[in-house]
């Protein structure tokens, strides 16, 4: 888990692109399912982490700090008006196959075919979680961050993080069970 | 024995249960158990594929961020605005071209049409069968051209009686 960064290490800016550019795209990209659109709001949060730079202060981690961002520009493209264009784009587009992604070499093909028929339950479930649960089960369970960290990024209480994040997995679990 | 509920479940997978009964109970309880493993492994394979599928459509964005971050330092500009400036300027051009070629066409008509001046004005100074100063002279030459039309000769030396 990357570990807070003084804010002068922000002016190697080149070195902080390399590092998170893919952090942000990845939960981005899961947020949104749109590549476009995870790469133009990659780029936006590290332009505006560039132009804050004086302001961060290193209390949380410069990735919580950055996801954070990230949830505020998600949050935006979401309330403009484009996001209800690509939310009709997407309406009659099927969504990316993560069944496809699933590292199922080591399978035998009846174990490969469950995994990959759960990923996509799991998958179709978190696009219909509300916005906070998918982020905070996002935020979690892909991206490894621990419940103070996803409290800083999400601006929620403890107990709020705890709340969204059960109610997501319950849900998961329902999908997945059926498919025992 | 009382099973643990999905609230709790998920607490566990979380690795945010703080309750020693909880964990206790998913260690001896094997339907918990089972149900737990499954739960983590589902959700393990989840991370593996998304970090699989972003990083396939990653790639290109992530090759591009070398490049791309340059335009991060305050020397360069942001991607969107050179994007905005060249639309600016392929606008401006758009405007500019017309009504600069609509100015230029004025301005050749205005001179073609001096020049037509010009060429009418020589022209009727050339046809003129006499100077400025002799005008007043032009009817009794044409009077005595009547007579005689082959003696009648223009300032040039051309002859215009016989036309």
């Amino acid at each position: 888990m990357p570990q807070a960064v003084p804010a002068r290490e922000l002016d190697d800016f080149d070195s902080v692109v390399r590092r998170y550019w893919p952090r942000i795209f990845r939960f981005v990209f899961a947020s949104t399912r749109d590549r476009d659109a995870a790469e133009s709001i990659t780029q936006d949060c590290l332009w505006r982490a560039y132009q804050a730079r004086d302001g961060f202060r290193g209390d949380a981690s410069l990735n919580t700090w950055l996801i954070q961002i990230a949830i505020n520009l998600i949050r935006d493209l979401k309330r403009s008006r484009r996001i209800q264009f690509w939310k009709r784009v997407q309406a009659t587009v099927d969504s990316p196959d993560l069944g496809a992604f699933v590292p199922c070499q080591s399978m035998s093909p009846e174990a490969s075919a469950l995994a990959r028929e759960q990923m996509d339950a799991v998958w179709a479930v978190s696009a219909k979680l509300s916005d906070r649960q998918r982020t905070v089960f996002l935020l979690r369970f892909v991206e490894d961050m621990e419940l103070l960290e996803i409290c800083a990024a999400t601006g929620l209480s403890e107990s709020a993080v705890k709340v969204h994040l059960y109610r997501a997995v319950h849900k998961i679990r329902e999908s997945v069970g059926a498919l025992r | 024995m009382k099973h643990l509920n999905s609230e709790q479940m998920s607490a566990i997978v979380a690795g945010w249960s703080s309750s020693e009964t909880e964990q206790q109970h998913a260690l001896v309880c094997r339907e918990c158990a089972a149900e737990i493993d499954h739960l983590r492994e589902t959700l393990k394979l989840f991370r593996a594929s998304i970090r699989d599928w972003s990083e396939g459509n990653c790639k290109s964005a992530v090759n591009v961020a070398p490049q791309s971050s340059p335009n991060i330092a305050p020397d360069r500009p942001h991607p969107r605005r050179v994007a905005w400036v060249l639309a600016a300027a392929g606008l401006a051009i758009a405007v500019a071209v017309p009504v600069y070629q609509d100015v230029r066409e004025n301005e050749l008509k205005a001179q073609e049409e001096a020049d037509d001046r010009l060429i009418e004005s020589v022209q009727n100074q050339l046809s003129r069968s006499a100077p400025v100063a002799m005008q007043p002279l032009v009817p009794m030459l044409i009077q005595s051209s009547d007579s005689n039309p082959k003696e009648f000769r223009t300032e040039n030396g051309k002859e215009r009686g016989a036309q």
